[in-house]
């Protein structure tokens, strides 16, 4: 009985919140946590509005589950090849700083 | 007020809470094992939503594999950025201030909809159907068998890909 305004209102501070701080932060590793953070609250949103198109239908709707199963797999992948990208990085040029990595600056 | 909105309100301050904190502490560390309460705040939502399968999903994977590979990484690249520096943009009082407009620009469209104060009633659905009805659908060729196929081998590139990058090339084959 929570009204449906009330997912979508913490989903989108809780987005807010990862887009400040994938803005905000110099670690590129923090930005990752960040990004992972507003992965979360679209995940919230899509599950939210899975439930309220089911009770509408009378029966399971199959799209949002699927969809947010391909959110979590994406964000699994993401994190695997961020963390490989970041970590190649630091052994070449000592560096977690996104700013500092800047080999294709003109 | 039931008991129900209670726990919600109660987790999702909680869940917001601990985000907050994630984006803005100084340490790099506690701010990942901040991400964890975050992650299990967002799972007791997903149980609230009657999505127990990916509530054990985001338990499963999120809490057991994704923060734990992060904090992995911030234990490997510690040295280089200690905790005492400060940790976010000269800039960071301007993004506060877009990120505010934005919100309140987003949650303002959002009370546009018109299905925004309708309420969520529990699925009629029994017991675990949901999740008979989800695993059907994903090996059924006219549903979701192709996404679920591509999906795997998505997972498989970001598995060979992340090995190649984190090789060590200059030492080959170094025990």
């Amino acid at each position: 009985m929570i009204p449906l305004s009330w997912y979508l209102i913490v989903a989108a501070v809780l987005f807010s919140v990862g887009m400040f701080g994938a803005i905000s932060r110099k670690n590129a590793i923090a930005i990752l946590i960040s990004i992972e953070l507003m992965l979360n609250a679209v995940n919230i949103n899509i599950l939210a509005f899975w439930h309220y198109h089911s009770q509408t239908l009378g029966y399971t709707d199959l799209h949002g589950m699927v969809f947010a199963a391909i959110v979590i797999m994406a964000a699994a992948a993401e994190v695997a090849i961020g963390l490989a990208l970041i970590i190649a990085v630091y052994r070449q040029r000592k560096t977690v700083v996104a700013s500092e990595v800047n080999a294709l600056k003109g | 007020m039931t008991p129900l909105q209670i726990v919600f309100l109660l987790v999702s301050i909680v869940t917001i809470f601990s985000a907050i904190l994630v984006v803005s502490l100084q340490k790099i560390f506690h701010a990942a094992l901040w991400l964890i309460v975050t992650l299990m705040g967002v799972a007791i939502l997903f149980v609230l939503l009657e999505a127990s399968f990916f509530a054990a999903v985001q338990i499963l994977v999120y809490i057991g594999a994704i923060a734990i590979i992060l904090i992995f990484a911030i234990m490997l690249t510690r040295n280089i950025m200690s905790d005492e520096e400060i940790q976010s943009n000269r800039s960071w009082g301007l993004v506060l201030l877009l990120v505010l407009v934005f919100a309140v620009i987003f949650i303002n469209q959002l009370s546009q909809s018109a299905i925004f104060n309708s309420i969520l009633y529990p699925l009629e659905v029994q017991g675990q159907d949901n999740i008979m009805a989800f695993g059907q659908g994903l090996l059924d060729p006219a549903g979701f068998a192709l996404p679920f196929e591509l999906a795997s081998l998505l997972l498989l590139a970001a598995l060979v890909g992340g090995v190649y990058l984190a090789m060590d090339k200059k030492g080959g084959e170094a025990k």
